[in-house]
Protein backbone atom coordinates (compact mmCIF):
# COMPACT_ATOMS: atom_id res chain seq x y z
CA UNK A 1 0.00 0.00 0.00
CA UNK A 2 3.02 2.08 0.83
CA UNK A 3 4.21 1.61 -2.36
CA UNK A 4 1.25 2.07 -4.42
CA UNK A 5 0.31 5.28 -3.04
CA UNK A 6 4.43 6.57 -4.15
CA UNK A 7 2.90 5.82 -7.43
CA UNK A 8 0.56 8.45 -8.54
CA UNK A 9 3.93 9.84 -10.43
CA UNK A 10 5.71 7.81 -12.63
CA UNK A 11 9.08 6.79 -10.43
CA UNK A 12 12.07 3.93 -10.90
CA UNK A 13 13.31 2.05 -8.25
CA UNK A 14 15.65 3.62 -6.81
CA UNK A 15 13.63 6.99 -7.10
CA UNK A 16 11.60 4.99 -5.03
CA UNK A 17 13.23 3.81 -2.49
CA UNK A 18 14.25 7.41 -1.35
CA UNK A 19 11.03 9.03 -1.66
CA UNK A 20 9.44 6.31 0.81
CA UNK A 21 13.18 6.58 3.00
CA UNK A 22 12.37 10.19 2.81
CA UNK A 23 8.68 9.68 4.58
CA UNK A 24 10.27 7.28 7.29
CA UNK A 25 9.08 4.09 5.31
CA UNK A 26 12.22 2.00 5.57
CA UNK A 27 12.20 -0.97 2.86
CA UNK A 28 15.05 -2.85 1.64
CA UNK A 29 16.30 -2.51 -2.34
CA UNK A 30 15.92 -6.13 -2.16
CA UNK A 31 12.53 -5.98 -1.51
CA UNK A 32 11.07 -3.43 -3.26
CA UNK A 33 12.37 -3.76 -6.81
CA UNK A 34 10.81 -7.62 -6.87
CA UNK A 35 7.69 -6.16 -5.42
CA UNK A 36 7.20 -3.69 -7.68
CA UNK A 37 7.60 -6.34 -10.66
CA UNK A 38 4.83 -8.81 -8.47
CA UNK A 39 1.94 -5.39 -8.35
CA UNK A 40 3.35 -4.98 -12.25
CA UNK A 41 2.41 -8.62 -13.52
CA UNK A 42 -0.58 -8.43 -11.30
CA UNK A 43 -1.33 -5.41 -13.09
CA UNK A 44 -1.86 -2.94 -10.63
CA UNK A 45 1.29 -0.66 -12.20
CA UNK A 46 2.33 0.12 -15.25
CA UNK A 47 5.77 0.41 -16.76
CA UNK A 48 7.73 1.84 -19.18
CA UNK A 49 11.40 2.18 -20.50
CA UNK A 50 12.74 5.97 -20.72
CA UNK A 51 16.15 5.89 -22.80
CA UNK A 52 16.55 9.47 -23.19
CA UNK A 53 18.91 9.63 -20.47
CA UNK A 54 22.32 7.93 -21.00
CA UNK A 55 21.29 4.87 -18.50
CA UNK A 56 17.97 3.29 -19.62
CA UNK A 57 15.24 3.48 -16.48
CA UNK A 58 12.63 1.39 -15.95
CA UNK A 59 9.73 3.71 -14.71
CA UNK A 60 6.55 2.15 -12.76
CA UNK A 61 3.19 4.42 -12.27
CA UNK A 62 -0.41 3.39 -10.97
CA UNK A 63 -3.17 1.57 -13.71
CA UNK A 64 -6.58 2.23 -12.96
CA UNK A 65 -6.88 -1.18 -11.78
CA UNK A 66 -3.67 0.11 -9.19
CA UNK A 67 -5.82 2.88 -8.14
CA UNK A 68 -9.40 1.39 -7.30
CA UNK A 69 -7.26 -1.56 -4.93
CA UNK A 70 -4.93 1.70 -3.39
CA UNK A 71 -8.44 3.27 -2.03
CA UNK A 72 -9.53 -0.04 -0.89
CA UNK A 73 -6.94 -0.67 0.95
CA UNK A 74 -7.12 2.69 2.51
CA UNK A 75 -10.37 2.53 3.23
CA UNK A 76 -9.43 -0.81 5.01
CA UNK A 77 -6.73 0.90 6.79
CA UNK A 78 -7.97 3.40 7.86
CA UNK A 79 -11.09 1.61 9.46
CA UNK A 80 -8.70 -0.87 11.26
CA UNK A 81 -6.90 1.89 12.47
CA UNK A 82 -9.71 3.01 14.34
CA UNK A 83 -10.74 -0.05 16.11
CA UNK A 84 -6.99 -0.41 16.90
CA UNK A 85 -6.67 2.98 18.05
CA UNK A 86 -9.78 2.73 20.84
CA UNK A 87 -8.56 -0.43 21.80
CA UNK A 88 -5.39 1.52 22.78
CA UNK A 89 -7.26 4.19 24.06
CA UNK A 90 -9.04 2.07 26.34
CA UNK A 91 -5.86 2.26 28.69
CA UNK A 92 -3.27 4.78 29.19
CA UNK A 93 -0.74 3.61 26.84
CA UNK A 94 -0.39 6.82 25.21
CA UNK B 1 30.12 -2.05 -15.87
CA UNK B 2 31.90 -3.45 -12.87
CA UNK B 3 32.46 -7.37 -13.17
CA UNK B 4 30.80 -8.07 -10.02
CA UNK B 5 27.34 -6.60 -10.64
CA UNK B 6 27.47 -8.68 -14.62
CA UNK B 7 28.47 -11.79 -12.02
CA UNK B 8 25.75 -11.05 -9.49
CA UNK B 9 23.23 -10.12 -12.03
CA UNK B 10 24.01 -13.59 -13.93
CA UNK B 11 23.61 -15.29 -10.60
CA UNK B 12 19.81 -14.21 -10.07
CA UNK B 13 18.29 -13.90 -13.57
CA UNK B 14 19.55 -17.98 -13.66
CA UNK B 15 17.53 -18.88 -11.32
CA UNK B 16 14.05 -17.08 -12.87
CA UNK B 17 11.77 -18.61 -15.44
CA UNK B 18 13.52 -17.36 -19.29
CA UNK B 19 11.27 -15.52 -20.19
CA UNK B 20 11.61 -12.88 -17.18
CA UNK B 21 15.35 -13.14 -17.75
CA UNK B 22 16.35 -9.97 -19.87
CA UNK B 23 13.42 -8.16 -18.41
CA UNK B 24 14.89 -8.43 -14.90
CA UNK B 25 18.31 -8.25 -15.51
CA UNK B 26 18.15 -4.77 -16.96
CA UNK B 27 15.90 -3.29 -14.47
CA UNK B 28 18.43 -4.90 -11.97
CA UNK B 29 21.29 -3.42 -13.20
CA UNK B 30 19.92 -0.50 -13.83
CA UNK B 31 18.42 0.06 -10.34
CA UNK B 32 22.28 -1.35 -8.97
CA UNK B 33 23.92 2.06 -11.07
CA UNK B 34 21.30 3.68 -9.56
CA UNK B 35 21.85 2.89 -5.55
CA UNK B 36 25.83 3.76 -6.56
CA UNK B 37 25.02 6.73 -7.89
CA UNK B 38 28.19 7.32 -9.88
CA UNK B 39 31.06 5.52 -7.84
CA UNK B 40 32.20 2.99 -9.33
CA UNK B 41 34.45 2.30 -7.04
CA UNK B 42 35.22 -2.10 -5.95
CA UNK B 43 34.62 -0.88 -1.85
CA UNK B 44 31.07 0.64 -2.75
CA UNK B 45 30.44 -2.00 -4.96
CA UNK B 46 31.13 -4.72 -2.58
CA UNK B 47 28.88 -2.55 -0.03
CA UNK B 48 25.76 -1.99 -2.90
CA UNK B 49 25.52 -6.01 -3.46
CA UNK B 50 25.77 -6.69 0.20
CA UNK B 51 22.82 -4.44 1.08
CA UNK B 52 20.67 -6.51 -1.81
CA UNK B 53 21.68 -9.75 0.09
CA UNK B 54 22.16 -13.09 -1.76
CA UNK B 55 21.30 -13.56 -5.54
CA UNK B 56 19.73 -16.46 -4.40
CA UNK B 57 17.26 -14.77 -2.31
CA UNK B 58 16.77 -12.23 -3.79
CA UNK B 59 15.70 -14.72 -7.15
CA UNK B 60 13.16 -16.26 -4.96
CA UNK B 61 11.64 -12.85 -4.58
CA UNK B 62 11.48 -12.27 -7.72
CA UNK B 63 9.21 -15.34 -8.06
CA UNK B 64 6.99 -15.00 -5.31
CA UNK B 65 6.28 -18.55 -5.06
CA UNK B 66 8.28 -21.03 -2.95
CA UNK B 67 9.04 -24.40 -4.95
CA UNK B 68 8.51 -27.48 -3.61
CA UNK B 69 8.81 -30.89 -5.07
CA UNK B 70 5.81 -32.06 -3.41
CA UNK B 71 3.93 -29.18 -2.09
CA UNK B 72 2.70 -29.17 2.12
CA UNK B 73 -1.20 -29.42 1.27
CA UNK B 74 -0.88 -32.28 -0.57
CA UNK B 75 2.26 -34.50 1.48
CA UNK B 76 -0.22 -35.84 3.95
CA UNK B 77 -1.67 -37.74 1.14
CA UNK B 78 1.57 -38.16 0.06
CA UNK B 79 2.82 -40.22 2.80
CA UNK B 80 -0.38 -42.23 3.10
CA UNK B 81 -0.28 -43.31 -0.69
CA UNK B 82 3.13 -44.15 -0.22
CA UNK B 83 2.36 -46.34 3.02
CA UNK B 84 -0.54 -48.26 1.55
CA UNK B 85 1.58 -48.51 -2.32
CA UNK B 86 4.74 -50.09 -0.27
CA UNK B 87 2.75 -51.89 1.67
CA UNK B 88 0.33 -53.75 -0.98
CA UNK B 89 2.97 -54.27 -3.15
CA UNK B 90 6.02 -55.28 -0.75
CA UNK B 91 3.62 -57.81 0.25
CA UNK B 92 2.22 -58.88 -3.11
CA UNK B 93 5.65 -59.14 -4.26
CA UNK B 94 6.94 -61.78 -1.70
CA UNK B 95 4.36 -64.13 -1.86
CA UNK B 96 4.47 -64.15 -5.81
CA UNK B 97 8.25 -64.55 -5.63
CA UNK B 98 7.74 -67.21 -2.69
CA UNK B 99 5.02 -69.09 -4.80
CA UNK B 100 7.05 -68.90 -8.13
CA UNK B 101 10.41 -70.69 -6.45
CA UNK B 102 7.92 -73.46 -5.82
CA UNK B 103 7.39 -73.58 -9.10
CA UNK B 104 11.09 -73.40 -10.16
CA UNK B 105 12.55 -76.50 -11.70
CA UNK B 106 16.19 -76.07 -9.80
CA UNK B 107 15.90 -77.08 -5.86
CA UNK B 108 17.42 -74.19 -4.05
CA UNK B 109 18.42 -73.42 -0.31
CA UNK B 110 16.95 -71.44 1.99
CA UNK B 111 19.21 -68.70 2.63
CA UNK B 112 19.72 -68.26 -1.76
CA UNK B 113 15.71 -67.94 -1.07
CA UNK B 114 15.14 -65.60 1.45
CA UNK B 115 18.00 -63.43 -0.28
CA UNK B 116 15.62 -63.63 -3.25
CA UNK B 117 12.91 -62.62 -1.94
CA UNK B 118 14.52 -59.72 -0.45
CA UNK B 119 15.86 -58.54 -3.48
CA UNK B 120 12.87 -58.61 -5.78
CA UNK B 121 11.22 -56.77 -2.33
CA UNK B 122 13.49 -54.11 -2.03
CA UNK B 123 13.17 -53.95 -5.89
CA UNK B 124 9.87 -53.30 -6.03
CA UNK B 125 9.70 -51.35 -3.16
CA UNK B 126 12.24 -48.88 -4.83
CA UNK B 127 10.44 -48.44 -8.03
CA UNK B 128 7.13 -48.29 -6.44
CA UNK B 129 8.34 -45.37 -4.27
CA UNK B 130 10.03 -43.59 -7.44
CA UNK B 131 6.87 -43.96 -9.44
CA UNK B 132 4.64 -42.37 -6.29
CA UNK B 133 6.98 -39.53 -6.13
CA UNK B 134 6.84 -38.94 -9.58
CA UNK B 135 3.34 -38.62 -9.80
CA UNK B 136 3.23 -36.58 -7.14
CA UNK B 137 5.55 -34.28 -8.00
CA UNK B 138 3.74 -34.24 -11.41
CA UNK B 139 0.79 -33.14 -9.37
CA UNK B 140 2.21 -30.71 -7.22
CA UNK B 141 3.62 -29.18 -10.68
CA UNK B 142 0.82 -28.15 -12.43
CA UNK B 143 -1.59 -27.50 -8.51
CA UNK B 144 -3.62 -30.47 -9.03
CA UNK B 145 -6.27 -29.86 -6.63
CA UNK B 146 -5.75 -33.09 -4.06
CA UNK B 147 -9.01 -32.08 -1.75
CA UNK B 148 -11.32 -34.71 -2.50
CA UNK B 149 -14.33 -32.17 -1.50
CA UNK B 150 -14.56 -29.04 0.49
CA UNK B 151 -14.77 -29.45 3.93
CA UNK B 152 -17.64 -28.32 6.28
CA UNK B 153 -19.14 -28.60 9.62
CA UNK B 154 -20.76 -32.27 8.37
CA UNK B 155 -17.75 -33.82 8.26
CA UNK B 156 -16.96 -33.16 11.79
CA UNK B 157 -20.49 -34.58 12.76
CA UNK B 158 -19.91 -37.98 11.64
CA UNK B 159 -16.56 -38.08 12.79
CA UNK B 160 -17.89 -37.59 16.40
CA UNK B 161 -20.42 -40.33 15.75
CA UNK B 162 -19.83 -43.67 17.29
CA UNK B 163 -16.41 -45.26 17.17
CA UNK B 164 -18.00 -49.01 16.24
CA UNK B 165 -18.45 -47.81 12.48
CA UNK B 166 -14.63 -47.68 12.01
CA UNK B 167 -12.93 -50.01 9.24
CA UNK B 168 -10.06 -52.13 10.31
CA UNK B 169 -7.14 -50.75 8.46
CA UNK B 170 -6.00 -54.36 8.31
CA UNK B 171 -9.09 -55.33 6.64
CA UNK B 172 -8.73 -52.94 4.41
CA UNK B 173 -5.32 -54.10 3.32
CA UNK B 174 -5.91 -57.85 3.82
CA UNK B 175 -8.20 -57.20 0.68
CA UNK B 176 -5.73 -54.77 -1.43
CA UNK B 177 -2.68 -57.62 -1.06
CA UNK B 178 -5.56 -60.27 -1.99
CA UNK B 179 -7.01 -58.53 -4.71
CA UNK B 180 -3.19 -57.55 -6.04
CA UNK B 181 -2.15 -61.60 -5.73
CA UNK B 182 -5.29 -62.70 -7.66
CA UNK B 183 -5.00 -59.54 -10.32
CA UNK B 184 -1.62 -61.03 -10.80
CA UNK B 185 -3.12 -64.55 -11.03
CA UNK B 186 -5.72 -63.54 -13.30
CA UNK B 187 -2.73 -61.87 -15.39
CA UNK B 188 -0.77 -65.59 -15.48
CA UNK B 189 -4.05 -67.20 -16.22
CA UNK B 190 -4.46 -64.83 -19.46
CA UNK B 191 -1.55 -65.07 -20.78
CA UNK B 192 -1.19 -69.06 -20.33
CA UNK B 193 -3.97 -71.04 -19.13
CA UNK B 194 -2.60 -74.35 -19.90
CA UNK B 195 -1.35 -73.95 -17.00
CA UNK B 196 -4.22 -74.90 -14.54
CA UNK B 197 -4.29 -78.71 -15.60
CA UNK B 198 -3.80 -82.13 -14.44
CA UNK B 199 -0.39 -82.79 -14.20
CA UNK B 200 0.59 -86.55 -14.22
CA UNK B 201 3.77 -88.27 -15.08
CA UNK B 202 4.76 -89.63 -18.18
CA UNK B 203 1.69 -88.02 -19.75
CA UNK B 204 0.63 -84.65 -21.35
CA UNK B 205 -0.62 -82.44 -18.70
CA UNK B 206 -4.80 -82.25 -19.69
CA UNK B 207 -5.47 -77.95 -19.12
CA UNK B 208 -8.65 -77.44 -17.05
CA UNK B 209 -9.98 -74.83 -19.62
CA UNK B 210 -9.95 -73.99 -23.19
CA UNK B 211 -7.89 -70.94 -23.87
CA UNK B 212 -9.63 -69.44 -26.48
CA UNK B 213 -12.58 -69.48 -25.27
CA UNK B 214 -11.88 -68.22 -21.37
CA UNK B 215 -9.60 -65.03 -22.57
CA UNK B 216 -12.08 -62.25 -23.43
CA UNK B 217 -13.89 -63.31 -19.88
CA UNK B 218 -10.62 -62.91 -18.04
CA UNK B 219 -10.61 -59.27 -19.23
CA UNK B 220 -13.87 -58.84 -17.60
CA UNK B 221 -12.84 -60.63 -14.23
CA UNK B 222 -9.68 -57.98 -14.53
CA UNK B 223 -12.02 -55.56 -14.49
CA UNK B 224 -13.67 -56.36 -11.53
CA UNK B 225 -11.12 -57.03 -9.79
CA UNK B 226 -9.64 -53.27 -10.24
CA UNK B 227 -13.19 -52.02 -9.02
CA UNK B 228 -13.11 -53.91 -5.89
CA UNK B 229 -9.61 -52.94 -5.46
CA UNK B 230 -10.40 -49.65 -5.67
CA UNK B 231 -13.46 -49.67 -3.16
CA UNK B 232 -10.42 -51.18 -0.78
CA UNK B 233 -8.21 -48.20 -1.11
CA UNK B 234 -11.56 -45.94 -0.73
CA UNK B 235 -12.68 -48.13 2.58
CA UNK B 236 -8.60 -47.60 3.63
CA UNK B 237 -9.33 -43.99 3.15
CA UNK B 238 -12.22 -42.81 4.74
CA UNK B 239 -11.97 -45.63 8.15
CA UNK B 240 -15.15 -45.19 9.14
CA UNK B 241 -18.49 -46.61 6.90
CA UNK B 242 -21.43 -44.39 5.66
CA UNK B 243 -24.04 -45.60 3.49
CA UNK B 244 -23.04 -44.65 0.21
CA UNK B 245 -19.64 -46.29 0.74
CA UNK B 246 -21.75 -49.71 1.88
CA UNK B 247 -23.70 -49.09 -1.05
CA UNK B 248 -21.02 -48.62 -3.43
CA UNK B 249 -19.00 -51.55 -1.40
CA UNK B 250 -22.08 -53.99 -1.45
CA UNK B 251 -22.28 -53.63 -5.21
CA UNK B 252 -18.89 -54.16 -6.26
CA UNK B 253 -18.99 -57.20 -3.87
CA UNK B 254 -22.32 -58.08 -6.05
CA UNK B 255 -20.76 -57.13 -9.39
CA UNK B 256 -17.65 -59.45 -8.78
CA UNK B 257 -19.72 -62.86 -6.97
CA UNK B 258 -22.51 -62.09 -10.43
CA UNK B 259 -19.36 -62.32 -13.17
CA UNK B 260 -17.90 -65.50 -10.89
CA UNK B 261 -21.50 -67.51 -11.58
CA UNK B 262 -21.79 -66.15 -14.93
CA UNK B 263 -18.31 -67.22 -16.03
CA UNK B 264 -18.47 -70.49 -14.23
CA UNK B 265 -21.68 -71.13 -15.40
CA UNK B 266 -20.16 -70.79 -19.67
CA UNK B 267 -20.33 -74.50 -19.91
CA UNK B 268 -17.70 -73.98 -23.15
CA UNK B 269 -14.75 -72.61 -21.62
CA UNK B 270 -14.62 -76.44 -19.91
CA UNK B 271 -12.22 -78.77 -21.74
CA UNK B 272 -13.97 -82.10 -22.21
CA UNK B 273 -10.80 -83.82 -21.92
CA UNK B 274 -10.39 -82.51 -18.14
CA UNK B 275 -13.52 -83.57 -17.04
CA UNK B 276 -13.29 -86.89 -18.99
CA UNK B 277 -10.44 -87.98 -16.24
CA UNK B 278 -13.18 -87.75 -13.45
CA UNK B 279 -15.94 -90.40 -13.71
CA UNK B 280 -19.03 -87.70 -13.51
CA UNK B 281 -21.02 -86.97 -16.17
CA UNK B 282 -21.44 -83.51 -17.66
CA UNK B 283 -24.81 -83.22 -16.03
CA UNK B 284 -22.97 -83.89 -12.61
CA UNK B 285 -19.83 -81.49 -12.93
CA UNK B 286 -22.69 -78.84 -13.95
CA UNK B 287 -24.59 -79.56 -10.31
CA UNK B 288 -21.52 -79.01 -8.58
CA UNK B 289 -20.33 -76.14 -9.91
CA UNK B 290 -23.96 -74.85 -9.04
CA UNK B 291 -23.96 -75.79 -5.76
CA UNK B 292 -20.12 -73.91 -5.42
CA UNK B 293 -22.19 -70.75 -6.78
CA UNK B 294 -24.49 -71.02 -4.31
CA UNK B 295 -22.37 -71.15 -1.34
CA UNK B 296 -20.38 -68.73 -2.40
CA UNK B 297 -23.38 -66.65 -2.57
CA UNK B 298 -24.60 -67.30 0.49
CA UNK B 299 -21.34 -66.36 1.66
CA UNK B 300 -20.85 -62.93 0.26
CA UNK B 301 -24.78 -62.28 1.41
CA UNK B 302 -23.53 -63.50 5.25
CA UNK B 303 -20.56 -61.06 4.92
CA UNK B 304 -22.73 -58.34 3.37
CA UNK B 305 -25.56 -58.48 6.18
CA UNK B 306 -22.54 -58.06 8.32
CA UNK B 307 -21.66 -54.96 7.06
CA UNK B 308 -25.09 -53.64 6.65
CA UNK B 309 -25.79 -54.27 10.37
CA UNK B 310 -22.89 -52.52 11.77
CA UNK B 311 -23.81 -49.56 8.85
CA UNK B 312 -27.19 -48.78 9.74
CA UNK B 313 -27.41 -51.02 13.32
CA UNK B 314 -24.77 -48.42 14.50
CA UNK B 315 -25.58 -45.19 12.78
CA UNK B 316 -28.26 -44.17 15.17
CA UNK B 317 -26.76 -44.92 18.35
CA UNK B 318 -29.33 -44.55 21.72
CA UNK B 319 -29.43 -40.87 22.81
CA UNK B 320 -29.59 -41.94 26.43
CA UNK B 321 -26.02 -43.45 26.00
CA UNK B 322 -24.47 -40.97 24.90
CA UNK B 323 -25.99 -38.39 27.52
CA UNK B 324 -23.52 -37.71 30.53
CA UNK B 325 -24.00 -39.79 33.58
CA UNK B 326 -25.50 -37.40 36.49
Amino acid sequence: MCVLSQLEEKQYGYSLLQVLCDKHIAIEANTLYPLLRRLETQGLLESSWDTTEARPRKFYSLSSKGRTILGELATAWREQNTHINALLGEESYA
Amino acid sequence: MHDLITRYVEETVRNLPPKDRTEVALELEANIQDMLGGDTSTEKVEETLLALGSPATLARQYRSKERYLIGPETFDLYLMVLKIVSLVVGLVTMVITFVSMFFASEPTSIGLMISKVLASVFSALTSSFLWVTITFAIMSYYQVNTALEEWDIKALRSLEAVPTRLIKKGDSIGDMVGLSIFFVLLLVMYNRPELIAIYRKEAAPIPLFIADALKPYIIGWMVTTILTFSVAVMKYAKRIWNTSLFALSALADLLGLCYFIFLSTRWKIYNPAFLNVFPASMDRWQIIIKAACVVLLILTMISLGDDAYTVFRRTRPNVSEKAPAR
